[in-house]
C-alpha cells in the first residue's frame, strides 16, 4: 500500500511555494505552517528547488545596469529613517543664539554618527547575507578555480571510444600530481557498478577512483591523486562499485597526456 | 568606496545574471527585466536583516524576490503571455533569454554547471509536467488558468505540477543550496 501522507496540507506545499494558493486555503495553510516544523521543512526544500529554476536562463547584464542598481541602492530609503533621533518637534527656548547654534551643530554631528551607524549595520547585514551564501560554495569554488587556473594545468579530453556522446574532461596538474575530472551525459549504471578512472603508467593501468554520475549524467571529481611515474594516458571503464585492481571491462573513455 | 556598496557590488556580480535571466524569461522585455533587477537588489538591500539562513539559501531567497517582482510587474501591466508560449513550452523549446547566455570565465564555472544541470533536469521531466510547472513558475498562472490553457482537468494539472516539483527536488538535490554535486 502507498505511504503517502494523509495530511492534505502537504499536498498544498507546491502551490503555496509557487505563490498560487489563494483565499481560505492559503490562510489555512499558513496557520498550519506556523506550528508545523515538518511542513516548514518541506516548504523550505520546495522553495530551494524552485529557486534553482531561476538558474535555467542566465543572461548578461550591461555594465550600465550595475551602475543603475548601485545608484538606486545608495538612494533607497530605509524604513527606519522615520525614527531619527531628532525627529521629535523642537521646542523653542529662550537660550542664547550661540547655544542654539551649538546645539544645531551637535545635532548634525549626532545625525551623521547615527547615519554612519545605520550604514555600518546595514553593511554588516549585506555582508552577512553574502557571507552565508559564499561560505557554502566558497570552498568548492576555490578548489575548482585553483585547479583550473593553475598554470601547470593541462586539459585532456577523454573521448568516448564508442559511438556514445558522453565526454570526460580532465584537468591534469603534473606539478601538484592531481586531476580534476568533469563528465557529462554519462549513462546511469546499474546498482553495484561504477565508473573507474585509470592512469596508464609504463603501459600498465593503475587503478584510481570510482565514481557514479548523478541522475542527469554529470560527475565532477576534484583533487584526484595521480600515481607516481610517467602517466601517459587516462582511461575509464565500468567496474564493480568497490573498484578493481585491473580493468574487467572494455575502455569506454581514453585520453592521452602530453609526454612528461 | 563604502563597505555596504562593496558588499552589494560583489553580491550583484554573483546574482545579476540569474536575476536578469529570470526577469527576461518572465517579462520578455529587456527594459522591464532591467527594472526588475533594480527592484530586486533594492529589496535585497532593504531586507537583508530579515534574511534567515535557517529558512533557506540566499540564492533561493533572491530568486523568490526576483520572480515576485517580475510577476508583479507583469500583472500591473495586465500582460500575460499568449497561448503559443504555452505550446512552445510544451514542445520543450525554452523561450530565449534574450540576453546572451552567461559567459564562462573560470569564476563562473560552477554557475554554468548549475545552469546546465537545471536545464538537463527540466528536460528529463515529462513534457506535460514541465509545461505545467513552467506556466506556474515563469508565467505565474494559477492552476485553474493552466488547466484552461492546456485544456486539461484541474486535478490532472495539480497532480502534474506536484509530481514535477517533486521530481525536480530529486534531480536537483545534489546541487544543494548554492553548491555542486
Amino acid at each position: 500500500m502507498s505511504e503517502m501522507p494523509v495530511d492534505p496540507m502537504h499536498d498544498l506545499v507546491e502551490e503555496y511555494a509557487l505563490g498560487i494558493l489563494d483565499g481560505a486555503a492559503r490562510t489555512e495553510f499558513e496557520t498550519r505552517l506556523a506550528r508545523d516544523p515538518v511542513l516548514q521543512k518541506e516548504l523550505a526544500a520546495t522553495m530551494e528547488t524552485l529557486g534553482v529554476l531561476a538558474f535555467s536562463t542566465p543572461a548578461v547584464p550591461t555594465p550600465q545596469l550595475k551602475d543603475r542598481v548601485l545608484a538606486h541602492v545608495a538612494m533607497t530609503p530605509r524604513a527606519d529613517t522615520a525614527v531619527l533621533p531628532f525627529a521629535a518637534p523642537v521646542r523653542r527656548s529662550r537660550a542664547p543664539l550661540w547655544l542654539g547654534a551649538a546645539l544645531a551643530a551637535s545635532l548634525l554631528v549626532i545625525a551623521k554618527l547615527w547615519f554612519d551607524l545605520r550604514d555600518a549595520q546595514h553593511a554588516a547585514e549585506t555582508a552577512r547575507v553574502a557571507a552565508v551564501d559564499g561560505s557554502r560554495a566558497l570552498a568548492q569554488r576555490d578548489s575548482v578555480i585553483a585547479q583550473l587556473t593553475d598554470p601547470a594545468a593541462e586539459l585532456v579530453t577523454l573521448a568516448a571510444t564508442g559511438a556514445a556522446k558522453p565526454v570526460i574532461k580532465a584537468y591534469v596538474n603534473r606539478t601538484r600530481r592531481s586531476v580534476m575530472l568533469s563528465a557529462a551525459l554519462l549513462e546511469t549504471l546499474p546498482a553495484g557498478r561504477a565508473y573507474q578512472l585509470w592512469f596508464i603508467v609504463d603501459g600498465k593501468p593503475v587503478p584510481s577512483v570510482t565514481f557514479k554520475s548523478d541522475s542527469v549524467g554529470h560527475a565532477l571529481l576534484r583533487d584526484v591523486a595521480m600515481p607516481a611515474g610517467a602517466v601517459a594516458a587516462a582511461a575509464v571503464t565500468v567496474e564493480p562499485e568497490a573498484g578493481s585492481t585491473a580493468p574487467t571491462s572494455p575502455v569506454l573513455f581514453l585520453g592521452k597526456l602530453a609526454t612528461e | 568606496m563604502r563597505g555596504e556598496q562593496a558588499a552589494m557590488s560583489s553580491f550583484y556580480d554573483r546574482y545579476a545574471p540569474v536575476v536578469l535571466g529570470l526577469a527576461l524569461r518572465i517579462t520578455r522585455e529587456q527594459a522591464d527585466a532591467e527594472d526588475v533587477v533594480v527592484d530586486t537588489f533594492a529589496q535585497v538591500w532593504r531586507d537583508a536583516a530579515r534574511f534567515r539562513e535557517q529558512r533557506g539559501s540566499v540564492s533561493a531567497w533572491v530568486a523568490t524576490i526576483a520572480r515576485s517582482r517580475a510577476l508583479d510587474l507583469l500583472r500591473s501591466r495586465g500582460r500575460r503571455h499568449r497561448l503559443d508560449d504555452a505550446a512552445e513550452a510544451e514542445a520543450g523549446v525554452a523561450p530565449p533569454a534574450m540576453g546572451a547566455s552567461t559567459p564562462s570565465p573560470m569564476g563562473n564555472l560552477l554557475a554554468d554547471e548549475r545552469t546546465r544541470r537545471v536545464q538537463s533536469a527540466m528536460a528529463t521531466l515529462p513534457p506535460a509536467q514541465r509545461s505545467a510547472l513552467e506556466l506556474a513558475y515563469f508565467d505565474g498562472l494559477s492552476q485553474s488558468e493552466i488547466a484552461d490553457r492546456l485544456n486539461e482537468p484541474l486535478g490532472t494539472v495539480k497532480t502534474r505540477m506536484r509530481l514535477g516539483v517533486r521530481r525536480l527536488r530529486e534531480l536537483l538535490a545534489p546541487l544543494g543550496p548554492g553548491g555542486t554535486a
